[in-house]
């Protein structure tokens, strides 16, 4: 018999609340171009981000990576699937709601220490809330609240992020 | 390629924050990818956003923290150090529409020595605001 979708809400909630989730690690450490590339999305040419002649007139001596792209250096990488684009992707796709689109709403961000080139970052993942609340396009779409805590080579942590995510079904 | 350092004191609450338009075409959405590395599909495939029941495919989390992060270290210089951020998503910036992102002081502080600027940052369409967010930067300070 199918799970009602109380039942699989009681059910996500019981295994996966306040649990650690561990995630891949990243392959590569901060990289020169992935800044690069970062950065073009919206045109930034901020040469503190992509010239080592400038930075190092800074206080901080060496380029750092933009503090909002500092989740992209955490994960394992893009490509090819089942890898995870961001540090939440594989938790979500094991956590078996109903529907499978995702909106992200929101992300909460504290920064702690700049990252540079060359740096190695890890990211550990908890669910700390999830509930159900309608959208438009689903009566019962899954609303998750997590919390990423992201730390370097000497394991001071860099960042800390609060993300919130909804997942919906798609309309029939 | 100098960019100009902000102080404290030159920050007034209310101030203004210069920001920048961009359009959001096709190619946009190939950086957006290329930058972000986020493939999933209803951020560049437009017949997978319609089918999903979605107006047409939209710009992503880190494209719009990117965006409004530029708005932030634009002003502030080499110097300014972004402490917290928190955005939120509430409309979507769609494919074909003009982004345009800007922000305003709102109060500004010195705690333990260090000196705070807080200001509200947003990107608009040409329809709504689409995203808004609230950083707490520091700055260094003429007197130090």
């Amino acid at each position: 018999m199918d799970k009602s979708i109380e039942e699989i809400y009681e059910s996500i909630r019981e295994q996966f609340l306040e649990k650690d989730i561990d995630i891949p690690e990243p392959l590569y450490p901060v990289e020169y171009d992935s800044i690069r590339r970062y950065c073009h999305m919206v045109e930034d040419d901020n040469p503190l981000y992509l010239s080592e002649e400038y930075a190092k007139k800074t206080s901080y001596g060496s380029v750092i990576c933009p503090p909002l792209a500092i989740e992209y250096f955490a994960t394992h990488g893009a490509w090819p699937p089942p890898y995870c684009i961001d540090s939440l992707t594989p938790m979500l796709q094991t956590i078996p709601t109903p529907g499978n689109n995702n909106i992200n709403l929101s992300t909460e961000w504290e920064f702690f220490k700049p990252v540079r080139v060359g740096d190695w970052l890890k990211a550990k993942i908890k669910i700390v809330d999830i509930y159900i609340k309608p959208i438009r396009l689903d009566p019962q779409a899954f609303w998750i609240l997590t919390e990423t805590k992201i730390t370097n080579q000497e394991c001071a942590t860099v960042a800390i992020m609060r993300n919130l995510i909804l997942r919906h079904r798609s309309p029939e | 390629m100098e960019r100009k350092q902000l102080y404290w004191e030159d920050v007034e609450p209310e101030q203004e924050i210069p920001g920048f338009s961009i359009e959001i075409n096709a190619t946009r959405i190939v950086l957006q990818v290329s930058g972000s590395q986020d493939y999933y599909p209803a951020h560049h495939d437009r017949d997978f956003a319609k089918s999903s029941g979605l107006k047409d495919v939209f710009v992503n989390t880190r494209f719009l923290q990117t965006a409004l992060g530029r708005v932030i270290s634009d002003w502030t210089g080499p110097e300014g150090w972004l402490s917290k951020f928190k955005m939120k998503m509430e409309k979507m910036i769609l494919f074909g529409d003009t982004m345009t992102c800007r922000g305003k002081v709102t109060t500004k502080y010195i705690k333990d020595g260090t000196h705070y600027v807080e200001c509200d940052v947003w990107a608009e369409n040409q329809r709504e605001v689409a995203t808004t967010a609230q950083a707490v930067i520091t700055l260094p300070s003429k007197e130090t």
